[in-house]
């Protein structure tokens, strides 16, 4: 696969900004890209066989789940580094964009689907935790492994690929399209904050609005 | 420059997605799927040994402004519901005098047998009237969706609605979780998931009944929303294809980009 010319320069930004690979001493990268997908499996099948029928099992496979991606993305090098100010203003916005578009496009009220569960504090709490993890290993590690790789767009495809492939054992095949495009738009938005700040703040709230639609 | 280009580029691609998959979304899928998400086991009107019992039924009253529906809501208790409404508004035709909309959503025993295959769950009664009790009719053009929920594991159903003496089918989407079935309604009456013969067969349902022939909680996707049969099987198999490829790369070829003078 080839990539083009501007692929690798817009990796690079992002990994001064909140993820820093090249600073710690990393695995090569295929090594790399392969664990991270790895792990993201192991984590995503355990997370669907543990999540059960009761809010008790459901947070703390949630919680699990969230720590376990962290925990692989670290593993693979990633490292966590302060993000500026400007990308929290990026993620509202991209999350304005999730939650409004849909809104827009059905305006009819949502079906209920089971995603309050438990105290408000203690879903939003395991709700940004995934959300976190997700962003960490999809937008962080997994993101700088291909796109050092195969070049910027692989690094969008492959993310964004998996970041739908794993919400299929919970919610169905019909999750696919959106959450492929959901995926890109993530991208985006660490391509433009320069780190994985504003996708996490983006997705954290897109998820924490569901309570309330 | 090439950075902010691809930014613009990758947004630009993004946001059109985004509305291209919304288009084509299911009712009622939220922007996101994350966080925490439980589903309680089915409870049916008649339940077999060991599964749970007392489906609820719920009865919600909105008041008409201007002579015009609300949005109606109204779901059963269980989480999720195992019936919903959701109505635009506008949604009804109103006669003169009209105060409320009065939703009533109840588990019934099947009014008779489906014509093939089973019914997977109870048969839902969905009314909606006016405070007198007047069957209201579906304004034409607007949106009534009726979402009802299988019993854990189910798939693969079709909703059908009892026409007064027959079951039809009707067009059926996925109703954001693989075992939610939704229809936008143009009529009201009784509705239920039917699996087709050969589904049923498979030991999701007794013929008729709603009655699970395997426990009702044996979700074969291993979690609460399950993935059907055969969803996590192939999830593993891309992965591990994924995997394979990623170790065949590793063994034989490529380069870092970055690290071999790729920026």
């Amino acid at each position: 696969m080839t990539a083009p010319a501007v692929s690798t320069a817009a990796i690079a930004p992002a990994n001064r900004s909140a993820s820093s690979p090249a600073a710690v001493s990393a695995p090569h990268p295929g090594r790399r890209a392969a664990w991270l997908v790895l792990g993201l499996a192991v984590a995503t099948l355990a997370r669907a066989a543990a999540n059960g029928h009761t809010t008790t099992t459901a947070l703390a496979a949630g919680s699990a789940f969230g720590v376990a991606l962290i925990c692989v993305a670290l593993v693979a090098g990633w490292r966590p580094a302060r993000p500026p100010l400007r990308s929290l203003g990026i993620g509202a916005l991209g999350a304005a964009v999730l939650v409004g578009l849909p809104l827009l496009l059905h305006p009819a009220a949502m079906s209920a689907m089971g995603m309050r569960p438990g105290p408000l504090v203690v879903w939003a709490a395991v709700t940004i935790l995934v959300a976190t993890g997700e962003e960490v290993l999809l937008r962080g590690a997994l993101f700088d492994a291909f796109g050092r790789l195969y070049g910027l767009w692989a690094a969008v495809l492959v993310s964004s690929l998996a970041f739908a492939i794993m919400h299929v054992p919970l919610y169905g095949w019909a999750v696919v399209p959106l959450d492929i495009a959901a995926g890109v738009w993530l991208c985006a938005l660490r391509l433009s904050s320069g780190g994985i700040a504003a996708p996490a703040v983006a997705h954290a709230l897109a998820d924490l609005a569901t309570w309330w639609l | 420059m090439a950075c902010r280009r691809s930014a613009w580029l990758t947004l630009s691609l993004g946001f059109v997605l985004l509305v291209l998959a919304g288009r084509v979304a299911p009712v009622g899928q939220p922007p996101l799927y994350d966080g925490v998400v439980v589903e309680d086991p089915y409870r049916y009107l008649t339940p077999p040994p060991g599964a749970p019992g007392n489906p609820t039924s719920t009865s919600d009253t909105a008041e008409i402004a201007q002579g015009r529906s609300p949005l109606v809501y109204s779901g059963t208790l269980e989480n999720p519901p195992q019936a919903q409404l959701i109505a635009d508004e506008g949604a009804f035709v109103i006669p003169a005098g009209s105060t409320s909309v009065i939703t009533t959503i109840r588990p019934i025993a099947p009014p008779a047998p489906v014509p093939s295959g089973s019914l997977a769950g109870n048969v839902y009664e969905i009314r909606v009237a006016n405070q007198g009790g007047i069957d209201l009719a579906i304004q034409q053009g607007k949106t009534v969706t009726v979402v009802l929920r299988a019993p854990n594991g189910v798939t693969n159903g079709t909703l059908y609605r009892f026409s007064g003496n027959a079951w039809v089918a009707v067009k059926t989407e996925n109703g954001g979780l693989p075992d939610l079935f939704a229809t936008n309604a143009t009529q009201f009456g009784d509705f239920a998931v039917v699996l087709a013969s050969a589904a049923s067969s498979a030991g999701n349902a007794a013929p008729s009944l709603g009655i699970p022939t395997a426990s009702p909680s044996a979700s074969s996707g291993g979690g609460s929303g399950g993935g059907g049969d055969s969803t996590p099987w192939i999830v593993i198999g891309l992965v591990a294809a994924a995997v394979a490829a990623g170790l065949l790369w590793t063994l034989f070829g490529g380069s870092d980009r970055t690290a071999s003078g790729g920026t």
